[in-house]
Protein backbone atom coordinates (compact mmCIF):
# COMPACT_ATOMS: atom_id res chain seq x y z
CA UNK A 1 0.00 0.00 0.00
CA UNK A 2 1.40 3.36 -0.95
CA UNK A 3 -0.06 6.73 -0.24
CA UNK A 4 -0.85 7.36 -3.88
CA UNK A 5 -3.31 4.47 -3.75
CA UNK A 6 -5.35 6.20 -1.15
CA UNK A 7 -8.11 8.53 -2.11
CA UNK A 8 -8.36 11.75 -0.21
CA UNK A 9 -11.62 12.50 1.56
CA UNK A 10 -14.26 14.04 -0.63
CA UNK A 11 -14.37 17.08 1.57
CA UNK A 12 -10.66 17.59 1.93
CA UNK A 13 -9.51 18.56 5.35
CA UNK A 14 -12.75 17.74 7.07
CA UNK A 15 -12.01 14.66 9.03
CA UNK A 16 -13.71 15.22 12.29
CA UNK A 17 -11.83 14.19 15.38
CA UNK A 18 -14.93 13.93 17.44
CA UNK A 19 -14.17 11.05 19.73
CA UNK A 20 -11.97 11.96 22.64
CA UNK A 21 -10.77 8.76 24.24
CA UNK A 22 -8.40 9.92 26.93
CA UNK A 23 -7.55 13.13 28.71
CA UNK A 24 -5.04 14.05 31.34
CA UNK A 25 -3.57 17.12 32.99
CA UNK A 26 0.11 17.45 33.74
CA UNK A 27 2.05 20.54 34.79
CA UNK A 28 -0.52 23.00 33.55
CA UNK A 29 -1.09 21.28 30.24
CA UNK A 30 -4.16 19.44 29.08
CA UNK A 31 -3.56 16.42 26.86
CA UNK A 32 -6.40 14.97 24.84
CA UNK A 33 -6.25 11.91 22.62
CA UNK A 34 -8.87 11.83 19.91
CA UNK A 35 -10.04 9.52 17.19
CA UNK A 36 -11.69 10.43 13.95
CA UNK A 37 -14.58 8.36 12.84
CA UNK A 38 -13.17 5.91 10.31
CA UNK A 39 -15.37 7.29 7.58
CA UNK A 40 -15.46 10.93 8.52
CA UNK A 41 -14.51 13.11 5.60
CA UNK A 42 -15.49 10.40 3.13
CA UNK A 43 -18.70 9.76 1.28
CA UNK A 44 -20.95 7.32 3.03
CA UNK A 45 -21.16 5.18 -0.06
CA UNK A 46 -17.45 5.22 -0.69
CA UNK A 47 -16.74 1.53 -0.52
CA UNK A 48 -13.11 0.73 0.01
CA UNK A 49 -10.88 -2.23 0.52
CA UNK A 50 -10.03 -3.51 3.93
CA UNK A 51 -6.53 -2.10 3.56
CA UNK A 52 -7.74 1.38 2.77
CA UNK A 53 -10.21 1.25 5.62
CA UNK A 54 -7.38 0.29 7.91
CA UNK A 55 -5.31 3.24 6.76
CA UNK A 56 -8.20 5.58 7.28
CA UNK A 57 -8.58 4.29 10.76
CA UNK A 58 -4.89 4.43 11.65
CA UNK A 59 -4.54 7.89 10.19
CA UNK A 60 -7.39 9.25 12.22
CA UNK A 61 -5.71 9.66 15.58
CA UNK A 62 -4.20 12.66 17.20
CA UNK A 63 -2.98 14.00 20.51
CA UNK A 64 -3.59 17.65 21.27
CA UNK A 65 -1.72 19.64 23.90
CA UNK A 66 -3.52 22.68 25.31
CA UNK A 67 -3.11 25.21 28.03
CA UNK A 68 -5.72 24.98 30.76
CA UNK A 69 -7.51 27.92 29.18
CA UNK A 70 -7.89 26.01 25.95
CA UNK A 71 -5.14 27.40 23.78
CA UNK A 72 -3.85 24.72 21.48
CA UNK A 73 -0.09 24.47 21.67
CA UNK A 74 0.77 21.34 19.74
CA UNK A 75 -0.78 18.42 18.06
CA UNK A 76 0.64 15.07 17.16
CA UNK A 77 -1.09 13.10 14.45
CA UNK A 78 -0.80 9.46 13.56
CA UNK A 79 0.99 8.28 10.42
CA UNK A 80 -0.54 9.19 7.08
CA UNK A 81 -2.87 11.72 8.58
CA UNK A 82 -1.80 14.49 6.25
CA UNK A 83 -3.09 15.95 4.09
CA UNK A 84 -6.47 14.61 5.00
CA UNK A 85 -7.10 16.07 8.36
CA UNK A 86 -7.51 19.71 9.30
CA UNK A 87 -4.60 21.42 10.90
CA UNK A 88 -5.41 23.26 14.05
CA UNK A 89 -4.79 26.96 13.54
CA UNK A 90 -1.78 28.28 15.34
CA UNK A 91 -0.67 24.93 16.66
CA UNK A 92 2.66 23.37 16.01
CA UNK A 93 1.98 20.03 14.44
CA UNK A 94 4.13 16.99 14.11
CA UNK A 95 3.37 13.74 12.40
CA UNK A 96 4.45 10.42 13.77
CA UNK A 97 6.23 8.76 10.91
CA UNK A 98 6.66 5.18 9.92
CA UNK A 99 8.29 3.05 12.51
CA UNK A 100 11.59 1.46 11.65
CA UNK A 101 11.48 -2.05 10.23
CA UNK A 102 8.23 -1.35 8.49
CA UNK A 103 6.39 -2.00 11.69
CA UNK A 104 3.61 0.40 10.91
CA UNK A 105 1.52 -2.38 9.48
CA UNK A 106 1.58 -4.03 12.85
CA UNK A 107 1.15 -0.83 14.73
CA UNK A 108 -2.50 -0.14 15.25
CA UNK A 109 -2.28 3.35 16.72
CA UNK A 110 -4.98 2.10 19.02
CA UNK A 111 -4.58 4.95 21.42
CA UNK A 112 -7.24 4.46 24.05
CA UNK A 113 -5.39 5.38 27.19
CA UNK A 114 -2.51 7.60 28.13
CA UNK A 115 -0.50 9.04 30.95
CA UNK A 116 2.28 11.57 31.24
CA UNK A 117 5.50 10.63 32.97
CA UNK A 118 8.12 13.35 33.14
CA UNK A 119 8.50 14.63 29.61
CA UNK A 120 7.03 11.49 28.08
CA UNK A 121 3.52 10.93 26.95
CA UNK A 122 2.76 7.22 27.08
CA UNK A 123 -0.02 5.86 24.92
CA UNK A 124 -1.62 2.47 25.33
CA UNK A 125 -1.46 0.83 21.93
CA UNK A 126 -1.92 -2.48 20.16
CA UNK A 127 -0.15 -4.53 17.57
CA UNK A 128 -1.95 -6.42 14.84
CA UNK A 129 -0.62 -9.71 16.16
CA UNK A 130 -2.81 -9.32 19.20
CA UNK A 131 -0.18 -8.15 21.62
CA UNK A 132 -0.54 -4.96 23.51
CA UNK A 133 1.97 -2.21 22.99
CA UNK A 134 3.07 1.10 24.32
CA UNK A 135 3.98 4.17 22.34
CA UNK A 136 5.97 6.91 23.99
CA UNK A 137 6.33 10.44 22.74
CA UNK A 138 9.36 11.99 24.31
CA UNK A 139 10.22 15.61 24.72
CA UNK A 140 6.61 16.73 24.74
CA UNK B 1 12.35 -2.20 21.33
CA UNK B 2 11.50 -0.63 18.05
CA UNK B 3 12.49 2.92 17.52
CA UNK B 4 11.20 5.46 15.12
CA UNK B 5 14.30 6.17 13.11
CA UNK B 6 12.67 8.84 11.06
CA UNK B 7 10.68 10.49 13.78
CA UNK B 8 10.53 14.24 13.35
CA UNK B 9 12.84 16.37 15.38
CA UNK B 10 11.61 16.79 18.89
CA UNK B 11 9.79 13.49 19.04
CA UNK B 12 11.35 10.19 19.73
CA UNK B 13 8.67 7.61 19.30
CA UNK B 14 9.05 4.23 20.88
CA UNK B 15 6.78 1.37 20.00
CA UNK B 16 7.18 -1.28 22.59
CA UNK B 17 5.37 -4.57 22.29
CA UNK B 18 4.33 -6.27 25.49
CA UNK B 19 3.92 -9.97 25.93
CA UNK B 20 0.39 -9.28 26.81
CA UNK B 21 -2.52 -10.64 24.88
CA UNK B 22 -5.17 -8.59 26.56
CA UNK B 23 -5.69 -5.00 25.61
CA UNK B 24 -4.62 -2.08 27.71
CA UNK B 25 -7.63 -0.61 29.42
CA UNK B 26 -5.94 2.10 31.36
CA UNK B 27 -2.66 3.77 32.19
CA UNK B 28 -1.79 5.82 35.23
CA UNK B 29 1.45 7.52 36.17
CA UNK B 30 2.57 6.94 39.72
CA UNK B 31 3.49 10.00 41.75
CA UNK B 32 7.19 9.18 41.94
CA UNK B 33 7.47 10.03 38.25
CA UNK B 34 9.43 6.85 37.65
CA UNK B 35 6.71 4.29 37.17
CA UNK B 36 3.33 3.90 35.64
CA UNK B 37 0.79 1.13 35.81
CA UNK B 38 -1.18 -0.65 33.16
CA UNK B 39 -4.41 -2.40 33.80
CA UNK B 40 -5.77 -5.09 31.52
CA UNK B 41 -9.38 -5.89 30.95
CA UNK B 42 -12.03 -8.37 31.61
CA UNK B 43 -11.69 -11.87 32.82
CA UNK B 44 -7.99 -11.75 33.53
CA UNK B 45 -7.40 -8.57 35.40
CA UNK B 46 -3.74 -7.90 35.68
CA UNK B 47 -1.79 -4.88 36.66
CA UNK B 48 1.70 -4.18 35.44
CA UNK B 49 4.16 -1.73 36.83
CA UNK B 50 6.31 -0.30 34.08
CA UNK B 51 9.34 1.97 34.21
CA UNK B 52 9.62 5.16 32.24
CA UNK B 53 11.94 3.29 29.89
CA UNK B 54 8.97 1.02 29.16
CA UNK B 55 10.42 -2.00 30.95
CA UNK B 56 8.00 -4.16 32.87
CA UNK B 57 9.02 -4.07 36.52
CA UNK B 58 6.28 -6.21 37.99
CA UNK B 59 3.38 -8.27 36.77
CA UNK B 60 0.63 -8.43 39.30
CA UNK B 61 -2.21 -10.85 38.69
CA UNK B 62 -5.47 -9.59 40.02
CA UNK B 63 -5.85 -12.47 42.46
CA UNK B 64 -2.45 -11.74 43.97
CA UNK B 65 -3.55 -8.22 44.61
CA UNK B 66 -6.59 -9.39 46.49
CA UNK B 67 -8.91 -8.63 43.62
CA UNK B 68 -11.61 -11.05 42.54
CA UNK B 69 -10.44 -13.48 39.88
CA UNK B 70 -13.29 -12.53 37.63
CA UNK B 71 -12.88 -8.80 37.99
CA UNK B 72 -13.75 -7.06 34.78
CA UNK B 73 -11.89 -3.84 34.28
CA UNK B 74 -13.40 -1.21 32.10
CA UNK B 75 -11.76 1.35 30.00
CA UNK B 76 -9.63 3.88 31.76
CA UNK B 77 -10.77 2.85 35.20
CA UNK B 78 -7.48 3.48 36.84
CA UNK B 79 -6.02 6.49 38.54
CA UNK B 80 -3.07 7.06 40.80
CA UNK B 81 -1.93 9.72 43.21
CA UNK B 82 -0.30 10.20 46.56
CA UNK B 83 -3.06 8.21 48.25
CA UNK B 84 -2.65 5.15 46.12
CA UNK B 85 -3.72 3.43 42.95
CA UNK B 86 -7.42 3.27 42.21
CA UNK B 87 -9.13 0.59 40.21
CA UNK B 88 -12.78 0.37 39.36
CA UNK B 89 -14.15 -2.91 38.18
CA UNK B 90 -17.11 -5.18 38.20
CA UNK B 91 -17.52 -8.88 38.62
CA UNK B 92 -18.21 -10.87 35.51
CA UNK B 93 -21.91 -11.18 34.97
CA UNK B 94 -22.73 -8.50 37.49
CA UNK B 95 -23.99 -5.68 35.40
CA UNK B 96 -24.02 -2.98 37.99
CA UNK B 97 -21.97 -4.48 40.77
CA UNK B 98 -19.12 -2.00 40.70
CA UNK B 99 -16.38 -1.95 43.28
CA UNK B 100 -13.70 0.63 43.73
CA UNK B 101 -10.35 -0.49 45.09
CA UNK B 102 -7.53 1.58 46.51
CA UNK B 103 -4.12 -0.07 46.40
CA UNK B 104 -0.95 0.80 48.27
CA UNK B 105 1.62 2.52 46.08
CA UNK B 106 4.48 0.25 47.13
CA UNK B 107 3.02 -3.11 48.12
CA UNK B 108 0.14 -2.84 45.65
CA UNK B 109 -2.11 -4.48 48.21
CA UNK B 110 -5.72 -3.49 48.48
CA UNK B 111 -6.06 -1.10 51.40
CA UNK B 112 -9.61 0.15 50.90
CA UNK B 113 -12.64 -0.85 48.93
CA UNK B 114 -16.08 0.47 48.46
CA UNK B 115 -18.93 -1.18 46.72
CA UNK B 116 -20.93 1.34 44.83
CA UNK B 117 -24.57 1.03 45.61
CA UNK B 118 -25.64 1.00 42.04
CA UNK B 119 -29.35 1.23 42.24
CA UNK B 120 -28.97 4.55 40.50
CA UNK B 121 -25.58 4.39 38.86
CA UNK B 122 -24.16 2.17 36.23
CA UNK B 123 -20.55 3.07 36.36
CA UNK B 124 -18.72 3.65 34.27
CA UNK B 125 -20.49 4.17 31.04
CA UNK B 126 -19.17 1.58 28.66
CA UNK B 127 -16.29 2.89 26.68
CA UNK B 128 -16.45 6.31 28.22
CA UNK B 129 -16.34 6.12 31.94
CA UNK B 130 -13.22 7.34 33.60
CA UNK B 131 -11.60 7.92 36.92
CA UNK B 132 -9.41 10.83 37.74
CA UNK B 133 -7.86 12.22 40.83
CA UNK B 134 -7.52 15.75 42.07
CA UNK B 135 -4.54 15.83 44.35
CA UNK B 136 -3.62 19.49 44.27
CA UNK B 137 -4.09 20.87 47.74
CA UNK B 138 -6.98 20.37 50.06
CA UNK B 139 -8.86 17.15 50.31
CA UNK B 140 -7.83 14.62 47.62
CA UNK B 141 -10.87 13.80 45.59
CA UNK B 142 -11.63 11.10 43.12
CA UNK B 143 -13.94 11.83 40.22
CA UNK B 144 -15.80 9.13 38.41
CA UNK B 145 -17.96 9.46 35.34
CA UNK B 146 -20.64 7.11 34.23
CA UNK B 147 -24.18 6.62 33.23
CA UNK B 148 -27.04 6.73 35.64
CA UNK B 149 -29.57 4.02 35.06
CA UNK B 150 -32.73 5.15 33.41
CA UNK B 151 -34.77 3.04 35.76
CA UNK B 152 -32.84 4.05 38.82
CA UNK B 153 -35.10 4.87 41.68
CA UNK B 154 -33.09 7.99 42.44
CA UNK B 155 -34.30 9.44 39.21
CA UNK B 156 -31.05 10.78 37.86
CA UNK B 157 -30.82 11.34 34.14
CA UNK B 158 -28.41 9.53 31.90
CA UNK B 159 -25.11 11.02 32.86
CA UNK B 160 -23.63 11.08 36.29
CA UNK B 161 -20.50 12.29 37.96
CA UNK B 162 -19.53 11.05 41.38
CA UNK B 163 -17.09 12.79 43.67
CA UNK B 164 -15.46 10.68 46.37
CA UNK B 165 -12.99 11.23 49.14
CA UNK B 166 -9.79 9.73 47.75
CA UNK B 167 -8.67 8.41 51.12
CA UNK B 168 -11.79 6.90 52.58
CA UNK B 169 -13.62 6.35 49.28
CA UNK B 170 -16.64 7.95 50.89
CA UNK B 171 -18.99 9.44 48.34
CA UNK B 172 -19.09 13.21 48.73
CA UNK B 173 -21.53 14.18 46.03
CA UNK B 174 -23.25 13.05 42.86
CA UNK B 175 -24.12 15.22 39.91
CA UNK B 176 -26.16 14.69 36.81
CA UNK B 177 -25.64 16.22 33.41
CA UNK B 178 -28.13 19.09 33.64
CA UNK B 179 -26.77 20.00 37.03
CA UNK B 180 -23.28 20.19 35.61
CA UNK B 181 -24.45 22.31 32.72
CA UNK B 182 -26.03 24.78 35.14
CA UNK B 183 -22.93 24.89 37.26
CA UNK B 184 -19.90 27.08 36.85
CA UNK B 185 -18.56 25.66 33.65
CA UNK B 186 -17.16 27.00 30.44
CA UNK B 187 -16.21 25.49 27.14
CA UNK B 188 -12.67 25.81 25.95
CA UNK B 189 -13.81 27.65 22.90
CA UNK B 190 -10.40 28.18 21.43
CA UNK B 191 -10.06 24.48 21.08
CA UNK B 192 -10.74 24.37 17.37
CA UNK B 193 -14.44 24.26 18.01
CA UNK B 194 -16.40 24.54 14.81
CA UNK B 195 -19.75 24.95 16.49
CA UNK B 196 -21.16 27.74 18.52
CA UNK B 197 -21.84 26.38 21.96
CA UNK B 198 -24.40 29.09 22.79
CA UNK B 199 -24.06 28.13 26.39
CA UNK B 200 -25.81 24.81 26.11
CA UNK B 201 -23.82 21.72 26.87
CA UNK B 202 -24.93 18.16 26.78
CA UNK B 203 -22.62 16.46 29.15
CA UNK B 204 -21.57 13.15 27.74
CA UNK B 205 -19.02 12.85 30.49
CA UNK B 206 -16.50 11.13 28.36
CA UNK B 207 -13.01 11.80 29.61
CA UNK B 208 -12.05 13.42 32.87
CA UNK B 209 -8.96 15.24 34.05
CA UNK B 210 -8.54 17.31 37.18
CA UNK B 211 -6.27 20.17 38.08
CA UNK B 212 -6.57 21.91 41.38
CA UNK B 213 -10.15 22.93 41.92
CA UNK B 214 -11.12 22.42 38.33
CA UNK B 215 -12.33 19.40 36.51
CA UNK B 216 -12.06 19.05 32.77
CA UNK B 217 -14.66 16.93 31.08
CA UNK B 218 -15.23 16.21 27.44
CA UNK B 219 -18.78 17.14 26.76
CA UNK B 220 -21.05 17.60 23.83
CA UNK B 221 -22.91 20.59 22.58
CA UNK B 222 -26.65 20.55 22.25
CA UNK B 223 -27.64 20.23 18.59
CA UNK B 224 -24.17 19.09 17.65
CA UNK B 225 -24.16 15.77 19.32
CA UNK B 226 -21.29 14.36 17.32
CA UNK B 227 -18.94 17.06 18.45
CA UNK B 228 -17.21 17.10 21.74
CA UNK B 229 -15.25 19.81 23.38
CA UNK B 230 -13.49 19.91 26.68
CA UNK B 231 -15.24 21.91 29.32
CA UNK B 232 -13.85 23.09 32.60
CA UNK B 233 -16.02 22.86 35.61
CA UNK B 234 -15.52 23.90 39.20
CA UNK B 235 -16.74 21.09 41.40
CA UNK B 236 -18.99 22.10 44.19
CA UNK B 237 -18.14 19.21 46.47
Amino acid sequence: MILADLKAPSAAGLRDYNMPVAMTVHRGRLYITENADEDSGYDDDDECSEGVAYYRWVSGKRVVVLTLSGEVLREYVSPNAWPWCPRMPGAECQTLRRWRDGDLQKHMCDWRSMCVLGDQLILGDAHADGLSALTALQGI
Amino acid sequence: MLRAADAPSGILGDAHALDLQAGIEGLAALPDGERFCIVTPRGACQMRIVSKTLKTLQQLPGEGLGLPADLDMWEACIAAGDCGIYLLGRREGHVVDMTLYRLDLESYEVVATTKLETTAYELPKGGCGQLCLSADGGRPRLFMSGAARRDGDKGLPDEALLVLDATTLEMLSAHDGPQLARGPCSALERYGCKHTPDGRFAFFLGCLAASGDELFVTSGIVAASSSTIPTRWSPVA
